[in-house]
Order: structure tokens, then sequence, then C-alpha cells
């Protein structure tokens, strides 16, 4: 009984908004992640108010032996396919919508020297995770904050990985690297406005580009199941 | 007052109607999902979703969890379809207690597979399904009634006081459990512009990720009454369903209400199976005495229209 009292108690402390008392007790309410973790937000404070898409751009050599670029592969439209016109949507159509979030949020903590090492690896030598964790925290980021960090720069680009080799498998690619692409949505006070007059009232979409990555293919397996679900869905 | 409370606790099973109307559409909602997921499963949670192993890592999910984010090709492929069994054999209630454990033990298995698929939806089943573990689920509308029925009631391996309390205590956490996802939502809602504007609910409306049929309903969506009436519902709704919840009326009204606001976000924003989870946990609030009263009606109703059979030496 008093087990329950106390798992009630927690709960409702972890449930509510960050408060005196919620903050006074976290060390207690702790043991209720990951299970029983209260995070019920549903679209609040700000619901969202943009789309966000996650891309990929693999490199590679030409025929003439010269680096090249594909074009630039729009994932999220991809798994949206499972969301778009459908009564009830599959699972996968969030996976990259999940992804971008904690992606982004990890690079918008570095300051501008260390940012530069996250974006600015070059096509022709991208660094290893090792080499990049060390420049990091050479550039001064926290050892914790670093490998948060790589490890999400790492599933995306296994995943880049994966959807660039479904999608060309002909070249031989050298090199990968994602972007995230936001785009507000129509502005409240123009949403009575016709489609052409909405189009225009909508901020253009800005692209967050990634630097460049080894490729970080996954096992034959995974390869064969992103490739279906590409072939399936795009 | 203590007395009455402990009387309340020991002396009889609560709620077992509304427990087994939840506990079907939860097997339900875990069997149809994984079906009509069917044909990406390996990219949601399988072979496919390997790449987030990293993040995966971090969770801090023990690993007796691990059956799904371990196996892969037929391995996986047995799994997934023992969980759409176990769905199934707790929708239909057959062992309840046991498919109820197993298929929360393969479905939480499943969730920590790939740490980008899952929603609060999730959330609020595998705590519920937890709890129901420890709940008499079966007690009504199920095979282990009907077997009950003819067999008679088999002696429980705990005292009637013991099993009844870990039933209401279960049936407190997640009527608690509810009650929290509704009002930490709304207070949410309440430090926020947009949702004191009215205009909050417009802006998923206009995303690709959360609103399937944009260009079908633009108009609507285009509409501030419809918007504002939208937004102020979500949060009243909310913030005062605890209060509603007190008085039999208001009950009443609030679970329509609120079942109503679910389907409308199911099939407006894409999200049905967090919708139908909500309103699966949501029947648990429905009295006994109204549940009983619903299946007599629907008997009667059943019994009218079930044409009658003929009497011997009627006239063809």
């Amino acid at each position: 009984m008093a087990i329950v009292a106390v798992h009630l108690a927690s709960v409702t402390l972890a449930a509510l908004p960050p408060n005196r008392y919620s903050d006074a007790t976290r060390a207690q309410t702790a043991y209720l992640d990951p299970y029983f973790t209260q995070n019920w937000r549903l679209f609040a404070p700000n619901p969202i108010a943009e789309d966000r898409s996650l891309l990929f751009q693999g490199a590679y050599i030409d025929d003439d032996g010269r680096a090249a670029r594909t074009a630039w592969v729009d994932w999220t439209a991809v798994e949206l396919d499972l969301v778009q016109h459908r009564l009830i949507g599959g699972r996968a159509g969030y996976v990259t919508n999940k992804l971008v979030s904690p992606l982004r949020a990890r690079t918008a903590a570095l300051d501008a020297g260390q940012r530069l090492v996250v974006t600015g690896a070059p096509q022709a030598d991208p660094p290893t995770w090792t080499a990049l964790s060390s420049q990091l925290e050479a550039a001064g980021t926290p050892r914790e904050s670093a490998l948060g960090l790589v490890r999400y720069e790492r599933v995306a680009t296994q995943l880049g990985t994966d959807v660039l080799e479904s999608r060309y498998p002909d070249l031989d690619l050298t090199a990968v690297r994602y972007a995230v692409r936001r785009q507000p949505v129509v502005p409240y006070a123009a949403r009575s406005g016709s489609a052409a007059e909405r189009a225009a009232a909508r901020p253009a979409a800005t692209d967050e580009i990634g630097g460049w990555r080894r490729l970080t293919p996954g096992s034959a397996a995974e390869r064969a199941a992103v490739r279906d679900f590409d072939r399936d869905h795009r | 007052m203590i007395e009455r409370a402990v009387g309340w606790l020991t002396g009889e099973k609560h709620s077992t109607y509304g427990l087994s109307v939840t506990r079907m559409i939860l097997g339900f909602i875990v069997a149809s999902q994984l079906a009509v997921n069917w044909p990406d499963r390996h990219y949601t949670w399988g072979d496919g979703s390997r790449w987030t192993e990293e993040v995966l890592a971090g969770r801090g999910w023990p690993s007796f969890l691990g059956l799904f984010s371990q196996s892969g090709g037929i391995g996986f492929d047995l799994a997934y379809l023992a969980t759409i069994l176990f769905g199934v054999l707790m929708m239909l209630g057959l062992y309840t207690r046991a498919s109820s454990f197993m298929t929360l033990l393969l479905w939480v298995s499943l969730y920590v597979s790939n740490p980008f698929v899952g929603s609060g939806g999730d959330a609020i089943l595998r705590m519920v399904l937890l709890y129901m573990c420890f709940t008499d689920a079966g007690r009504h509308w199920s095979l282990d009634a009907r077997l009950r029925g003819r067999r008679g009631e088999v002696a429980g391996l705990v005292p009637a006081w013991m099993s009844n309390t870990l039933h209401n205590l279960a049936t407190i956490l997640i009527v608690h459990q509810i009650v929290m996802v509704y009002l930490a939502s709304a207070f949410w809602k309440l430090q926020s512009a947009v949702w004191k504007d009215g205009t909050a609910v417009y802006y998923p409306l206009q995303t690709d990720a959360y609103s399937p049929w944009s260009d079908v309903l633009h108009p609507l969506y285009a509409s501030s009454a419809v918007i504002a009436g939208a937004t102020y519902t979500a949060v009243l709704l909310q913030l005062f369903f605890p209060v509603f919840l007190l008085y039999r009326p208001t009950r009443f009204l609030a679970l329509i209400a609120i079942t109503g606001m679910h389907l409308g976000i199911g099939l407006l924003m894409g999200i049905m199976y967090f919708s139908l989870v909500m309103i699966a946990v949501d029947m648990i609030l429905v009295s006994d005495g109204s549940w009983v009263r619903a299946q007599s009606w629907v008997q009667g109703r059943w019994r009218a229209w079930r044409p009658r059979e003929k009497s011997p030496g009627t006239a063809p």
C-alpha cells in the first residue's frame, strides 16, 4: 500500500510541468525512467509548426575520375508515404521526424568553433568517428556532449549510407552527409488566402547541412530492409 | 473512514466491466497494429532499424527486453507473430492474466527496439498493461468467463482479500495515470500563448506529418471558429476532466466528449492508435452499473431483432 502511495506521488510530481516540488524530488522520482517516463506535453506548450525533413547526399568519383555528388534524397518524404491519405498511418512514418529534433539539439548546443568541426568535415577526407570525437573535445566540447553528438551523427550517417546505397546501387560512394530541412507552416493570418497566396506567404525552407562522413553501412539484412522500404514507398 | 476505505479495497473488485472493455480494446490495438505494419516491420522494428543501436544503447532499457532488437529474419518474424497471437488471446480473454503478461513482455520488447518509433500512446499502453496484469481483467466478456461458467470458479492461489486489494490498487494506478495525462497536458498547454489565444490546433494541421488530409480539408482548417473551438475544447476538457469525473452526469458527458476528441485527433492528425489507446483506458471510468445496463440494452435489442423461431403448426 505504501509503495502504491509513493508511486502515485512520484507520478504526480513527474507528470506536471516542472515546479519547485518536482525539482526538489527529482532524485526520488528518477526511478520512473524509462518505463514510467511522464511526458504528456501532447503538442504543448508550443505545437509543432514546421515541416522537418532529413535528407541525404552522397559523394562519389564519376567516370572521369572527378569528385561528384548525388542529388539530395528526402528520406522523410519517403516515410511520410505511410501517413499521407491513410486512415491508419504506418508506425515508420515518423522515424526521421523523431530523429531530427535530438539531432539538431546536439549541434545547436555547440559554439561556432565546435559547430565548424561538425559541419566542416571535407568531402575528400571525412574524419573517423574517433577523430571527430577528439576534434570536438579539442575544440572545448565537454566529453559527454561530444559522445552524445557523435552517437546521433553516427545513426544519421548509417541510415544515410543505407539509403544512398539503395538509391544509387551502381555508384561507388565515398562519403555521405545529411541535411535537416525546416519550413514553417503558412502563418495563421494568411490561412484564408488562395493556394498561391498561401504559398507566397509561407516562409522559405532552410537547410542545415552536416559535414561529410565516412560511409557507415549497416549489415546486409539492414541494407536489404531499407532498400525494400525505399522501393515500396519512394 | 479508514474502515470504509479498507472495506472498499479488500471487499470486492471494482471496475471489472470497464477493465474488461479496456483489455479487449488494448488487445485489439496490439494485434491489429502489428498486422497493419507487417509489410514494413523490418524497417520499423527489425533488421532495418539496427542503425539506431548507438542511441538505443543509451536509453537504459534492461537486456531482457532485447528479444526484438537482438533477433532478425525468421526469428524476428516468429516473435512478431507471437505478439499478434498473444494480443488476440488478451482481446478474447483466454488465460487472461498470462496472455496479458506475455503481450506486455513482447510489446515492450518490440517498442524498445527502435527509439524513434514510440509515442505517448505506447507509453500509456505499456504502463496500463503492466498494471492490468494485477487486475481481474478477464472477469467479464471473455473466454475465461465462459469457461468459469461451465466449470465453476477455481480457487485462487491467494486469499480473496489479497486478490481484491491487488486488483483495486492496480485500478487506482491506472485511473490516476489517465487523470495525470490529461491534467499535465492541460497545464503544459496553459503555458503557451497559442493555446490561450485559440489558434494552437491550426499549426500541426498544416504540417505534413500530422495532417494526412490537409489538401482535402483545408477549408475546415482555415475556419477560425473550428480552430478556436477545437483548441479551447481540448484545453477545457483536459483541465476539468478530473472534476467532471466526480459527478455521474458530467462524467458521462465528459467521456463522450473526450472520446469524440480522440477520434477527431486520430482521424484528422493520422495518429489513430494513440487515440484508440486513450479511448481504451478511458473505458475504465465508465461504472460497472452503466456497462451492465448497456449490456442489457444490447441484449434486448438483439432479442427483438432476431427472427422469431416458427412454432410447430404455424401456417406457412
